[in-house]
């Protein structure tokens, strides 16, 4: 784990992290990060692939039967370690001006 | 309850999902049905469209990834070994066995040590050395033969070692001597008659005491006339060699040059000569001569010679032949038929003197040209005088000219070098250069990674560095890259290394010389489009960009390293 570093992170991950900020502890899924982020499926995943390998994501597959019709989904959330370093980084982007929030409550 | 028809993106979508995950690579698949499983929240098809494209671009960089990892895999794990996933960073062994990689660079070793390879490579540094110019005192092969000549003072080899000497009073010298030790080289001083041979700036014609010796030698040779009447056309050699062609407005120099008796007189006597040799056949012998006596077959030797030999002014023929052409032109309007029977006659067994012994194109094709001038002119002129024997003569000798037209025979002149023969040869050339630098390249790395790899082979995985990953990866590719060129540069050279080994073979009639010198300068040529490369300015822009290419490289990983990026 990086948490005690200060490392550089790209606008698109910031937008990523807040959106998983907006509901810290319950689970997202691909598709709905994706739409509260607008970023498109082949540079969502990466980052998400990113975060997983450096343990600041818990992943998790949907339980079978949950939704019928459709095949179980790959969810997400942060790690609490990485919910506080997050958003420290979200502030620190804010108050350099290097990003903005576009949800309101992150 | 009424069914409504799936959209076709809900039909299609799903199968080319499922085809995406079936083909992403193992060790990441789950991200690849995480991508799919999402695909049924996508509404519209625009968005279906997007999301798949999407997990294309997702496919090709695990693809990317997957297939750069594995390079760095110990042979025999795969990418979902335990042990793989842990191995330390540069532990990659190679691949290919030991055996194979000094097979193999054995094999490139035993083509590069081929007399025809070795031959070419020589050449190639020659071409591209730092000497500028064209230097046989630089060439192996001729610093053998002088070493011999300390000792040995072979007339021949004498001969040829004045031919291939770039300064002037060595030339004579060792001419003078071969000529004393043996009269029948006397022809050296016809090839030595302008001197330097490379430098027209400075050029001064032979000795009156030399030409002397030569005339009396071969009294009766055209070539020798020629040679008189060229000292008085061109005595400081500055005067454009066309002011006597045809069609150009005479100048009072070439005017006063026509009116010349000396002039006149030297160049009726080349056109009457019995004979006409530019000793080329005697150049070939010694040639062949010494490389077979001294062991030393050298095809540049051979190629630098005859492209030196002494040649006659193309123009000094054709601006002779024009004036005849204009006397005869008034000897004919002033109803002197047999002064221009005569005169036209004199042409002709010219024109037949060279096309028997001239050696090369230009010559051929001149002795062509003048001949079909005067005997075109010259049959009517026998008919209107009863002589239609000779008319007949020489209709036939017209008709075998024109058989043996060859519209091509000036292929081989460089000028020429558009024409399809000349620019296969050149893209020989081009694949010989290029197979010889990348021999040159491969082969030091080849030995290089094979010695870190024996050496470093019971070296535990984690103390492998950066070099013993390198020479791993050099290891698996080089040999098969140095054989690759070799064979390359042996099957590419080798038709023209035949071509000069049997000119260069004594007794030989079935290479001509022209043949030879086209297959003796293959690994000096290149194509005209690609010719650049070969200029010193191309070198330091391309080894500029390739360091820039590094240093921004190596910048780059340093950037990399310092800072994390998510």
């Amino acid at each position: 784990m990086n948490m005690g570093r200060r490392i550089r992170i790209s606008p698109q991950t910031l937008s990523l992290l807040e959106a998983l900020l907006h509901k810290p502890t319950a689970w997202h899924h691909g598709y709905a990060l994706s739409q509260q982020t607008n970023l498109a499926s082949g540079t969502l995943y990466p980052i998400l692939m990113r975060l997983e390998k450096l343990r600041w994501l818990e992943t998790s597959w949907e339980q079978p039967g949950t939704a019928a019709g459709r095949p179980p989904r790959h969810l997400y959330r942060l790690t609490s370690e990485a919910r506080t370093w997050a958003r420290e980084e979200l502030a620190d982007a804010q108050k350099r001006k290097f990003w903005k929030p576009a949800l309101n409550n992150a | 309850m009424p069914t409504t028809a799936p959209k076709p993106n809900q039909q299609f979508a799903p199968r080319i999902a499922r085809a995406i995950v079936r083909i992403w690579p193992a060790q990441s698949r789950e991200w690849g049905q995480a991508f799919a499983a999402e695909l049924p929240a996508a509404q519209t098809a625009g968005t279906t469209v997007t999301w798949l494209i999407g997990g294309l671009m997702l496919l090709l960089r695990e693809w990317l990834k997957h297939a750069w990892r594995s390079l760095g895999r110990p042979v025999g794990s795969t990418a979902s070994d335990a042990s793989a996933a842990f191995t330390p960073r540069y532990s990659r062994t190679p691949r290919m066995p030991l055996w194979l990689m000094l097979t193999l660079t054995l094999c490139s070793i035993a083509i590069l040590l081929h007399p025809e390879v070795r031959q070419v490579l020589r050449n190639l540094s020659y071409e591209y050395s730092s000497e500028p110019g064209w230097n046989p005192d630089q060439w192996s092969s001729v610093k053998r033969l002088r070493k011999i000549s300390k000792s040995n003072r072979d007339p021949q080899l004498l001969a040829l070692l004045s031919l291939l000497s770039k300064n002037v009073d060595e030339q004579l010298a060792l001419s003078d001597e071969a000529i004393n030790k043996d009269p029948s080289l006397t022809w050296l001083d016809y090839q030595q008659s302008l001197l330097p041979a490379n430098s027209s700036s400075a050029q001064t014609y032979l000795s009156k005491e030399r030409f002397a010796r030569l005339q009396q030698w071969d009294p009766n040779n055209g070539v020798l006339h020629l040679l008189a009447a060229e000292t008085l056309a061109y005595p400081p050699r500055v005067e454009p060699l066309d002011m006597l062609i045809r069609r150009k407005s005479k100048t009072s120099r070439e005017k006063a040059l026509i009116d010349n008796p000396q002039w006149a007189s030297a160049m009726h006597a080349a056109f009457t000569a019995p004979h006409y040799d530019s000793y080329v056949l005697q150049l070939v012998e010694l040639i062949r001569n010494v490389s077979s006596r001294f062991s030393v077959q050298d095809p540049e030797i051979g190629l630098y010679v005859l492209s030196m030999r002494r040649i006659v002014h193309i123009d000094l023929l054709r601006g002779y032949a024009d004036v005849l052409t204009d006397r005869v032109a008034s000897l004919e309007a002033a109803g002197k038929t047999n002064e221009a029977i005569a005169t036209y006659s004199e042409m002709l067994h010219f024109a037949q003197q060279i096309s028997l012994d001239g050696k090369a194109p230009f010559e051929q094709y001149l002795a062509q040209q003048i001949g079909e001038e005067a005997a075109t002119r010259l049959a009517p002129l026998y008919d209107s005088r009863g002589r239609s024997e000779e008319a007949s003569l020489i209709r036939f000798q017209l008709e075998k000219w024109k058989a043996e037209r060859d519209p091509k025979i000036l292929r081989y002149v460089p000028l020429h070098y558009r024409w399809s023969q000349w620019n296969s040869l050149a893209w020989s050339g081009l694949i010989i250069t290029v197979a010889g630098f990348a021999v040159s390249l491969i082969m030091p790395v080849t030995f290089i990674a094979l010695f870190i790899v024996v050496r470093r082979r019971k070296t535990p995985p984690e103390l492998r560095g950066p070099a013993d990953f390198w020479a791993s990866l050099c290891a698996d590719s080089a040999p098969w890259l140095s054989l690759a060129s070799s064979v390359l540069l042996y099957v590419t050279y080798h038709p023209y290394a035949r071509i000069c080994s049997a000119f260069l073979k004594e007794g030989d009639t079935s290479t001509g010389i022209e043949s030879f010198l086209s297959a003796a300068m293959v690994p000096a040529i290149l194509p005209d489009d690609v010719g650049f490369i070969s200029d010193p300015y191309f070198h330091w822009v391309g080894i500029t960009t390739a360091l820039g290419v590094l240093l921004v490289f190596f910048l780059w990983r340093m950037i990399l390293r310092s800072k994390h990026s998510v």
